[in-house]
């Protein structure tokens, strides 16, 4: 057992850090999927044909494949049509914007392209699964709430953004609490893409011993770290939902 | 169970509920796979460990559907059931279980469907799957990269597809006035899942050839990785519950203790007076 405490009490520093990676690659990707996910609700449920086909297709597909395929599609696939339509090499390109950055010397050359990848994977992996969240939200603002806006003299885009998105978003709260868990249980799935997050920290250190008793006190750590980080999320998540129905039965 | 009144079963059910819908899927597989290693190749491989931790986590979201099922049901049904002269078990058989099917179906379809989707992790242990065939073909021939993909998401789409078509249509047909189920609903379910595991086996067979051998290696196989299933569950209830149990009882233990003390301490009086 001190076998264990030694070289557990060495690599907790790595640990915390790898934790901290992987909620911040959570954070990013919930961001991006955000930020797909509003246009894409609203589209589902837009008038124009076109517009509403081309959101449900994107909703359909997303959701029909499994995110495993979709990672490596972005990865390899993403990777060789840049380089044969544009002639565009992703590793150089992302390194260079780094660099313009001065922020290269975080990350090693050939992980910059997992992460990036990684993250707009997830990130347009769950901006579908949120976008039904949104469409669900929509639905259930009051269609009362619209047509007063109208008899106002409100544009239909004055109306999205200042009176039915407000109300939405209220109720869509605890649901994209639970996605967001969700999303850092994936996060787990960026190791194929070598980004060093939790699990595939985890993975290295216990490959890198033989002794049984290192490796369960590592995968209990890890499993560990995970559930405390999802659990306190869905007690937020949980008390959220209590708030909503309190606010529900007063108004 | 985890909705008992007694703490000695809803601790274990608990523990076991949150603790495999709060780590990550891929997680649990690679500990099970790499970490059990102590165990005989023909109880723990990497079929066995994949299925079995498909299993232990899609148990356990089903778990939470149907306790929600459970819960949204209306109070009186279980009353009136009682005033009937059900017992306990009559009431849950003829009255409960059969409302709870019908609330409980939808949301458990859905995580069948994602759960078909989930297989495909199961490539990073070496089964070889859609995902993990698609990926071979993409490595033997990198030039045809966007075809074979295109290839690997066209069947998943086309089997997952008609998957969530059928579970919309259930939960319509759930949902609409006229619904009449012709005879048990609970028996129904039961039916449909013997039936899903016929499919299941079927299919195997088909793949790996038809005949009493490997007939005899699926089912085999299959009954392995839910007997592995149980065991890892058996176990994280009993060690995960122990630590929910223990100190839930000893918190109780104090509290019990403590509240005689506390009212002769003379706060309760003082509220009591202030009122």
């Amino acid at each position: 057992m001190s076998a264990f405490w030694n070289t557990f009490l060495l690599d907790l520093p790595l640990l915390v850090s790898a934790a901290i990676t992987t909620l911040v690659l959570a954070l990013v990707a919930g961001v991006i999927a955000m930020v797909i996910a509003i246009p894409v609700g609203f589209g589902r449920l837009s008038r124009v044909t076109i517009i509403r086909s081309l959101s449900t297709t994107y909703v359909e597909v997303v959701r029909g494949t499994p995110l495993l395929l979709q990672l490596l599609v972005w990865f390899y696939g993403v990777r060789i049509l840049l380089l044969t339509l544009f002639q565009l090499n992703i590793d150089t390109f992302i390194f260079d914007l780094l660099t313009s950055l001065n922020s290269n010397s975080l990350f090693p050359k050939a992980g910059v392209t997992g992460l990036f990848f990684g993250v707009v994977g997830l990130g347009v992996n769950y901006g579908a699964y949120l976008a039904e969240v949104v469409r669900a939200g929509i639905l259930a603002v009051d269609h009362g709430q619209t047509e007063a806006a109208q008899s106002l003299g409100l544009g239909r885009l004055q109306i999205a953004r200042m009176i039915v998105l407000p109300q939405a978003l209220r109720l869509m709260i605890p649901p994209l609490t639970n996605n967001f868990i969700t999303l850092v249980q994936d996060t787990a799935f960026l190791q194929i893409l070598a980004v060093a997050e939790l699990s595939l920290v985890t993975q290295g250190f216990i490959a890198g011993t033989t002794n049984p008793t290192i490796r369960w006190g590592f995968y209990v750590v890890e499993l560990a770290i995970y559930f405390t980080i999802c659990y306190s999320l869905s007690l937020v998540a949980r008390w959220q939902e209590r708030r909503a129905a309190r606010v529900a039965a007063i108004a | 169970m985890s909705r008992s009144r007694l703490l000695i079963l809803r601790a274990p059910a608990r523990a076991y509920v949150e603790f495999f819908r709060n780590t990550p899927l891929l997680v649990q597989m690679l500990a099970i796979y790499t970490g059990l290693l102590f165990l005989p190749s023909w109880f723990l491989n990497a079929f066995t460990a994949g299925v079995a931790t498909l299993v232990l986590n899609y148990t356990a979201y089903e778990c939470e559907n149907i306790r929600a099922g459970l819960a949204a049901l209306d109070k009186g049904q279980g009353e009136a059931a009682a005033s009937l002269g059900l017992d306990y078990f009559q009431s849950l058989r003829h009255v409960l279980i059969p409302q709870t099917i019908s609330i409980a179906l939808p949301p458990v379809l859905n995580d069948l469907i994602y759960m078909f989707k989930d297989s495909s992790i199961l490539s990073l242990i070496t089964i070889i799957e859609l995902t993990a065939s698609t990926q071979s073909l993409v490595r033997r021939a990198p030039s045809l990269t966007w075809e074979f993909y295109l290839v690997g998401a066209a069947l998943y789409l086309l089997l997952s597809l008609p998957l969530s078509r059928l579970a919309r249509t259930v939960e319509m047909r759930l949902k609409s006035v006229t619904f009449a189920p012709k005879g048990d609903l609970s028996v129904i379910a039961l039916e449909v899942l013997a039936g899903g595991a016929a499919i299941g086996l079927l299919c195997g067979v088909v793949v790996k050839g038809f005949s009493g051998g490997t007939m005899l290696s699926q089912v085999s196989q299959y009954l392995t990785a839910i007997l592995l299933a149980l065991t890892i569950m058996l176990f994280t209830m009993i060690v995960l519950g122990a630590i929910l149990y223990i100190p839930a009882t000893l918190m109780r233990l104090w509290r019990r203790r403590s509240l005689p003390r506390g009212a002769s301490g003379g706060s309760q009086p003082s509220i009591v007076v202030a009122e």
